[in-house]
């Protein structure tokens, strides 16, 4: 019976088990990704609250979402990390790549070591975190203190509170770290070589050779800096609950305070969808400006 | 054990464990740091637990404690009780589920939601049982009630409202606290001061002669009414709810169907927690004097603080537990217009969707009896709904702590069972925190909360 089913060509059956090994990898994106993308596109048209009927209610939610300060706040909380988060993160990444690119005597187990603390989870970071930036006992000021410098309240102060995530969401520049090591290691030789017989210093190398080389892994990076930043919950939930004051409610959080704190989840959807709309056009904003700067050697394109 | 959500210990309880998970809940008496079992106790309660299996219904209990942690009482004293529902009841078996507190409520809805609901909801508190049972979550009990004769006027009727949503109770009440005055009796004898304060303006006056510092900081504050939400604060488990009660304020109408929060005198109570507040510094500074001063715990374990608001059950449990305990004693919330206090309540609770609703009325039935009751009375020191009761608990009649919580029952209030109950509690302290920040007035902020509480309210009065 199977065998009936099966195709009369070798590439027909290679075809026919190469989707039956993918399958569990479709069945899972369609369950688990494809559906609940749709579902929730659907029910940010209605007012749905987990138990009882689902009503239609065409554009009421993003209409609310609108006027929403909450959700505002959240926006400009969301985007002030982000600004601030990625260009940083992009910076020590690069500049932990360039310390660590040239082999050196350990320079394998520098490396390791550069990198393991990505491999840690958010709630390690925060649960460090709350001993480092706890006020005047904490690490961060007593180190300050040593300087005469009176360090802030850090994640107790609205001020500071951002800023302090920006910090901490430093502690993955080995991911970056490995990215750009990647491709430093790529850049032709024969180009540093000829900028040197042209006299170029060290600095003019990096920012005429080596920079316009690794631009590509520097856009795709940032692509998923943004991405990961539009995202950003595990900390805000862990060590703040969105304060002091909101001054930590980013849009996720915001969206898991709709879900299951007030069961809106037709809102909660539409809140969703809203900043998959803005990941995706600052997503797009950013590959389109970075088109013009980024450098592709192999198919001459700028 | 069943574990919803996935995981016996959830990130957030990584940091934040034992008696925050009441405090969240506005029910911090709750927290314990020595153990009321000996480990031989322990093991012998799950042993005995073990033992029953194979009975022919078996239904699930679900609960922010665990059996199985070492340092947590209630968790063991939850499974006694149910060693002994399973000894009364032998076709009935309890598998004991649990979900950490912060994502209790996540846990419960999306089960409930995706048709995995538990039988039975053992501690759910009042601020979250209105809103759940407005959501749909949550079953009646009248009913069953009814059906089975029960009197639910043994139950006090104040605990018993925190549950009753449109006129229909949604779960038993077992047990309840309430607000009490926690004060350091070396510093008052160090600076002289014999008696409690009664009133807001003795309590300011004395924390001023009981501060101390230390060149330009404290190292010791005497008294602070209210601190921002999301730690360990000076002001204890207190909450813009007591000051404004303690005002003369009302927080929603009788009816419930009008939100008041801007209550001129709960205005008028903010603006005065602000005016504390910031002659400490304001509150950046408040959350370095607990970082500092305290190493990031209740700053009354550490002496840090001299008075601070609690639940009943705080200086038994806590304080005489802590690491270096500290010699208290207690007295009557001091008060500005209106002698008040606060009560949180726990119930058990049903959810809907139950494949067992007879079996876990049972159970729910069962924690709010007489019997066990006594028992968390006894074993806990917790506060049975049933006033009846409190006459034959030798320790409520001894124990100082209990008896002035027992009296403050008479000044106690609730959190208005309101459809949009958890929306309250967050405006609330989101308006707190806004005041004492001073990103808005008193006023302000409380005239925002109230409209956002209202819409929140309209909505549900508009679709019933």
């Amino acid at each position: 019976m199977l065998t009936a089913l099966m195709p009369r060509t070798n590439r027909g059956r290679e075809t026919m088990m190469a989707l039956v090994f993918a399958s569990p990898w479709f069945v899972g994106m369609a369950v688990l990704v494809v559906g609940p993308f749709f579902m929730a596109l659907y029910y940010s048209f209605t007012d749905y609250r987990i138990m009882g009927d689902t009503q239609w209610i065409g554009l009421a939610n993003y209409r609310e979402l609108l006027e929403d300060d909450r959700f505002i706040k959240s926006l400009k909380n969301t985007a002030y990390f982000t600004a601030l988060s990625i260009p940083l993160s992009l910076i020590a990444s690069l500049a932990v790549a360039l310390l660590v690119s040239k082999p050196f005597r350990g320079s394998t187990l520098v490396r390791t070591t550069i990198y393991l603390p990505s491999l840690f989870g958010g709630v390690f970071v925060a649960a460090l975190a709350s001993q480092v930036f706890s006020g005047n006992y904490g690490l961060a000021n007593r180190l300050l203190a040593y300087v005469h410098i009176q360090g802030p309240q850090w994640l107790a102060s609205p001020e500071w509170s951002k800023p302090t995530f920006v910090i901490l969401g430093l502690w993955g520049v080995g991911a970056g770290m490995v990215l750009f090591l990647a491709a430093l290691q790529s850049v032709p030789v024969h180009l540093i070589e000829a900028a040197i017989v042209d006299g170029a210093n060290s600095l003019q190398r990096f920012w005429n050779v080596t920079l316009p080389m690794i631009s590509p892994a520097i856009l795709f990076q940032t692509i998923l800096l943004l991405i990961a930043s539009f995202q950003v919950f595990t900390l805000t939930y862990v060590l703040t609950s969105g304060g002091p004051a909101d001054s930590t409610l980013f849009t996720v959080y915001y969206i898991y305070q709709l879900s299951f704190q007030k069961f809106d989840m037709g809102y909660a959807s539409a809140a969703s969808w809203v900043l998959l709309l803005f990941t995706f056009a600052t997503t797009a904003l950013v590959l389109l400006i970075g088109s013009r700067y980024v450098h592709y050697e192999f198919d001459g394109a700028n | 054990m069943k574990s919803y959500w996935g995981k016996n210990f959830s990130r957030r309880s990584v940091l934040q464990r034992g008696g925050q998970i009441a405090a969240a809940a506005g029910i911090a008496g709750l927290s314990s740091q020595v153990s009321r079992f000996t480990p031989e106790a322990r093991a012998e309660i799950l042993a005995k637990a073990k033992a029953y299996q194979d009975r022919p219904v078996t239904i699930t209990a679900i609960q922010p404690v665990s059996p199985t942690a070492t340092s947590d009482d209630y968790g063991i004293a939850f499974q006694e009780v149910y060693n002994r529902f399973m000894d009364a009841y032998p076709e009935i078996g309890v598998e004991f589920a649990y979900s950490p507190w912060e994502e209790y409520t996540q846990a419960l809805s999306v089960a409930i939601g995706g048709g995995n609901a538990p039988d039975v909801a053992t501690w759910i508190d009042d601020q979250r049982i209105p809103s759940l049972a407005a959501n749909g979550f949550l079953r009646s009990v009248d009913d069953l009630a009814a059906a089975d004769g029960m009197d639910l006027g043994e139950i006090d009727p104040i605990a018993l409202s925190s549950n009753t949503f449109a006129g229909l109770a949604y779960g038993l009440p077992y047990y309840w606290d309430d607000r009490i005055f926690y004060h350091n009796t070396d510093h008052f004898a160090e600076a002289g001061i014999t008696a409690p304060p009664t009133t807001w303006e003795e309590a300011v006056a004395m924390g001023e002669e009981l501060d101390v510092k230390d060149g330009d900081t404290y190292s010791r504050i005497g008294y602070i009414p209210l601190s921002p939400s999301g730690g360990p604060g000076a002001g204890g488990n207190s909450y813009l709810f007591l000051y404004g009660w303690q005002n003369g304020g009302s927080f929603v109408s009788d009816d419930l169907t009008t939100v008041t929060v801007n209550d001129p005198a709960i205005v008028e109570a903010l603006a005065w927690c602000v005016e504390v507040s910031d002659m400490y510094g304001g509150a950046e500074e408040q959350a370095n004097f607990i970082a500092n001063a305290a190493r990031g715990t209740n700053p009354f374990l550490t002496g840090s603080v001299s008075m601070m608001t609690q639940p009943t059950g705080f200086g038994v449990g806590s304080v005489n537990g802590s690491e270096s305990p500290v010699n208290w004693a207690v007295s009557a919330s001091p008060y500005n217009t209106t002698p008040a206090t606060w009560s949180g309540v726990l119930s058990a609770a049903l959810p809907v969707g139950s494949a067992h609703p007879e079996e876990s009325w049972e159970l729910a039935k069962f924690m709010a009896s007489p019997e066990i009751q006594t028992y968390f009375a006894e074993t806990l020191s917790w506060i049975p709904t049933r006033r009846a009761l409190w006459d034959a608990i030798p320790a409520f009649a001894t124990d100082p702590e209990l008896i002035v919580g027992l009296e403050e029952f008479s000044n106690t209030n609730i959190r208005p069972p309101l459809p949009n109950s958890q929306e309250l509690w967050d405006e609330i302290l989101r308006a707190s925190d806004a005041a004492l920040y001073h990103q808005a007035s008193p006023q302000e902020a409380l005239d925002r909360a109230n409209e956002i509480i209202q819409a929140g309210l309209d909505e549900y009065l508009k679709n019933s």
